[in-house]
C-alpha cells in the first residue's frame, strides 16, 4: 500500500526536539545515583513509625534509669555515725560511646548555585552511651537514634 | 531489583532520548522548571520500575502521571506560577531553514493543547496511536482524531506561509 505523506507531516519531520541544555544534562546525569534499589514501601512505612517510637523509648529508658539511680542513692547507708547522708548528686559521664549505622539513604539531587550537583544523603544511626551513674551503681546503657541530612558533592562525567 | 545503569549507558540514553521526553514534559506542565523536575523524577522512576532501560511508553506515561500529580498539588496550594524569563526553544535550531523553523515552531505552539499532546507523542515520541491512547488515557479513535485535527490546524496556520 502506497500511503502518501501529508505535506504538513513532511515539514514536521524535518524538526527535532532541542537538545538538553548543559545544566539540565548535568542534573540528570547526577540523578543516576538515585536509581539504586529503593526500600520496599512496607519496610519504609515500618521504619517511619519505628524511628520516632525508638527515640521516645530511648528517652523513656534514660529517664527510668536516672530515676532508679537516684532512688538507689537514698538507700546508701551513712558512712559515719550521726551524720545524715543526702543522696549524692551523681554526675553521669559516659564511659563508652559507640555509634552503629542504621541506614544511609539517597534522598535526591540538588544543583548548587555553582552548578555543582549534590546528592542529598540521609544518615541514621544509634548512639549507644554507657554511663556509670556512681561508683557503686551499675553501668547504664542509653541508646539514642540520631539522623543527619548531608549534601555530598557528585562527580559530573 | 533495579539495575543501576553505567555512567556511559545513562548518559547515552539521556542524550538520545532526553530531548523528546523533555518536549513532552513541557506540554504537561506550566513552567520550564516544573518540566525539568517532572522529567528527572519520571526518568528515575521509570528505570526503577522497569529494573533496566525502560521503554519509551513507560517514560511518557510516567511523565504524564507525575505532571497530573503536580498539577493537583499545585491547585491545592493555590499556586499559580507563570512561566518567566525567555522561553526555551522546543526544537533544535536549523541553520539553513531558520525562518521556516521559527514559523513551524510557532505554529506547533499554537495547536490546541490536547491535540498537540498527540502530535508530539506521534511525531517526536515515536508512539503508536495505541500507545498514545494508553499514555493519555483516551480511546484509540480519539487519539487518531486529535492527530488529524492537529494536522488540520497546522495546515490552516501555515497556509500561504509555508504551504
Amino acid at each position: 500500500m502506497n500511503e502518501e505523506k501529508d505535506p504538513v507531516e513532511i515539514l514536521l519531520e524535518r524538526m527535532r526536539p532541542a537538545d538538553l541544555n548543559n545544566d539540565l544534562m548535568a542534573r540528570l546525569t547526577a540523578a543516576r545515583g538515585t536509581i539504586a534499589p529503593a526500600r520496599s514501601h512496607w519496610f519504609g512505612g515500618i521504619l517511619r513509625w519505628l524511628t520516632p517510637v525508638g527515640a521516645v523509648a530511648a528517652v523513656a529508658l534514660l529517664t527510668v534509669k536516672v530515676l532508679d539511680s537516684g532512688t538507689a542513692g537514698t538507700a546508701v547507708k551513712p558512712q559515719s555515725a550521726g551524720v545524715a547522708t543526702t543522696p549524692v548528686a551523681t554526675k553521669t559521664m559516659p564511659v563508652l560511646v559507640q555509634d552503629n549505622m542504621l541506614k544511609a539513604r539517597e534522598m535526591g539531587v540538588i544543583v548548587g548555585p555553582n552548578r555543582q550537583p549534590y546528592q542529598v544523603m540521609e544518615y541514621q544511626w544509634v548512639e549507644s552511651e554507657t554511663i556509670v551513674p556512681g561508683s557503686n551503681a551499675p553501668a547504664v546503657r542509653v541508646e539514642t537514634t540520631r539522623r543527619h541530612i548531608v549534601p555530598v558533592e557528585l562527580e559530573v562525567y | 531489583m533495579p539495575t543501576e545503569p553505567t555512567p556511559d549507558e545513562w548518559r547515552s540514553w539521556l542524550r538520545d532520548n532526553g530531548p523528546r521526553f523533555l518536549l513532552f514534559a513541557r506540554q504537561q506542565t506550566r513552567t520550564e522548571s516544573d518540566a525539568e523536575d517532572i522529567l528527572q523524577d519520571a526518568l528515575v522512576e521509570s528505570w526503577r520500575r522497569a529494573g533496566r532501560m525502560p521503554d519509551d511508553a513507560l517514560v511518557f506515561s510516567t511523565i504524564r502521571r507525575r505532571a497530573i500529580d503536580l498539577a493537583r498539588s499545585s491547585d491545592r496550594r493555590g499556586v499559580r506560577e507563570e512561566a518567566s524569563g525567555p522561553a526555551e526553544p522546543w526544537f533544535a535550531p536549523d541553520i539553513e531553514q531558520r525562518e521556516t523553523q521559527r514559523l513551524l515552531e510557532e505554529a506547533v505552539k499554537e495547536i490546541t493543547p490536547i491535540y498537540r499532546d498527540v502530535v508530539i507523542l506521534k511525531m517526536w515520541g515515536g508512539q503508536t496511536f495505541q500507545q498514545i491512547a494508553e499514555t493519555l488515557g483516551i480511546p484509540l479513535n480519539t487519539a487518531a482524531s486529535r492527530y488529524r485535527y492537529a494536522i488540520e490546524e497546522l495546515r490552516e496556520s501555515l497556509k500561504g506561509v509555508l504551504l
